[in-house]
């Protein structure tokens, strides 16, 4: 009998426990249980999932949880500042954890319990969303065209629910992180304008730096590759505002937004490029990341008995082939303007 | 001290004209050829 907890029933937490209740994957989930400090966050869940809790399949939890958690996973799909807590309260348990935070502090902050996980042999998955997330494996899917490769650029168009939003508002403004020629290189959010085309119908977007994981990430998970950037799309308007507190409250959900790889290397003698994306509103497909991730952990799939991002943690093309059943559909960008 | 006057308006007209401009930006580039296709086959190519 397979068990799932779920920290935080926003956005991506409600859809993640959607997909392990429909069923229809290899991997059954028989129970998930949602954790949150909003009742009408969680009454609006137990809505959604009106047929599971009617079977008795989900439990709530509202604040103040118990101490230990009884799952075969968890899901932390919590704000920020909250992870960290909740990634070490897991690990304690030795129970497996599926992270589907894109903050840099806190993914940093998370990263320095590697050790610990590691010499439980706990699986903890970094950065299981969009960006980075689906990102990653774009990556390393695109990798596998090249002997070498030399750079990988990421891009990335709007935000999931209001705790994601405030994540990319903030990022805007802090320092970002380059990989580059074996060290980081810190330069200002909101600087770096880059004019990239995601896939339909999100089109060209000018995206900046910001405090983004991603290269750390994906440093960690290609470690030969010279250079790493991150880019999010932004209006004038958000480079403006970026430094002042959020003065408005956000949407309940953003719109469709998308993730752009670039992947230059080599193939033989030649220099290549390959694009990859996808678009999607990004809370949808973090939701069928994170839901994919926790079902390959519970089938024992994933490949590290530690920490480590997606990309180290699952093989690209299959992982891919199961996000496209929940709607992800993965593009190339074919053209003489494949670059921009 | 009108002609200062005179300086500092069309100086603010300006400004504010240049703001607008910016914060509003330009019609969209239409791209220009190349476009996205989903990864196919088994292999996903």
């Amino acid at each position: 009998m397979s068990r799932v907890a779920i920290f935080g029933a926003g956005a991506v937490g409600i859809r993640v426990a959607r997909h392990l209740l429909a069923g229809g994957s290899a991997v059954h989930v028989d129970r998930v249980v949602l954790r949150d400090v909003d009742p009408e966050r969680l009454s609006g869940a137990l809505a959604v999932l009106d047929a599971a809790a009617s079977e008795g399949r989900v439990e709530v939890e509202l604040a103040p949880f118990p101490d230990r958690v009884d799952a075969d996973v968890i899901v932390v799909a919590t704000p920020r500042g909250t992870q960290l807590a909740a990634v070490r309260d897991a690990l304690s348990g030795g129970i497996p954890v599926v992270l589907s935070g894109d903050g840099l502090a806190e993914t940093v902050a998370v990263s320095r319990l590697a050790d610990e996980a590691g010499e439980r042999g706990v699986p903890v998955v970094l950065g299981a969303g969009f960006a980075p997330g689906l990102s990653g494996v774009l990556a390393a899917h695109a990798r596998s065209w090249f002997d070498h490769v030399d750079e990988i650029h990421i891009a990335k168009a709007g935000a999931g629910g209001p705790a994601c939003a405030l994540v990319h508002h903030r990022a805007l403004s802090r320092l970002s992180y380059d990989w580059r020629s074996g060290g980081w290189r810190r330069r200002p959010g909101g600087s770096g304008r880059e004019l990239c085309w995601f896939p339909e119908p999100v089109g060209p977007m000018d995206c900046y730096r910001a405090a983004l994981p991603d290269p750390v990430l994906l440093h960690h998970a290609f470690p030969e590759v010279e250079r790493i950037t991150a880019r999010m799309a932004a209006t004038r308007l958000d480079r403006l505002t970026a430094p002042l507190p959020m003065l408005s409250p956000t949407h309940v959900e953003g719109g469709v937004g998308a993730v752009r790889v670039e992947v230059r290397g080599r193939r033989g003698s030649t220099q290549d490029v390959r694009v990859l994306g996808v678009a999607e509103r990004p809370a949808v497909a973090a939701a069928a990341v994170a839901a994919t991730t926790v079902e390959w952990a519970l089938d024992g799939r994933l490949r590290v008995r530690g920490m480590a991002s997606l990309p180290e943690m699952v093989e690209p093309v299959a992982f891919l082939h199961t996000v496209a059943d929940r709607g992800l559909v993965a593009e190339i960008f074919e053209g003489e303007h494949a670059v921009v | 001290m009108r002609m200062i006057r005179r300086a500092i308006a069309a100086l603010a007209a300006a400004a504010t004209m240049a703001a607008g401009l910016r914060m509003a930006g330009g019609a969209p580039v239409e791209r220009q050829s190349g476009g996205w296709r989903p990864l196919e086959g088994p292999d996903l190519t």
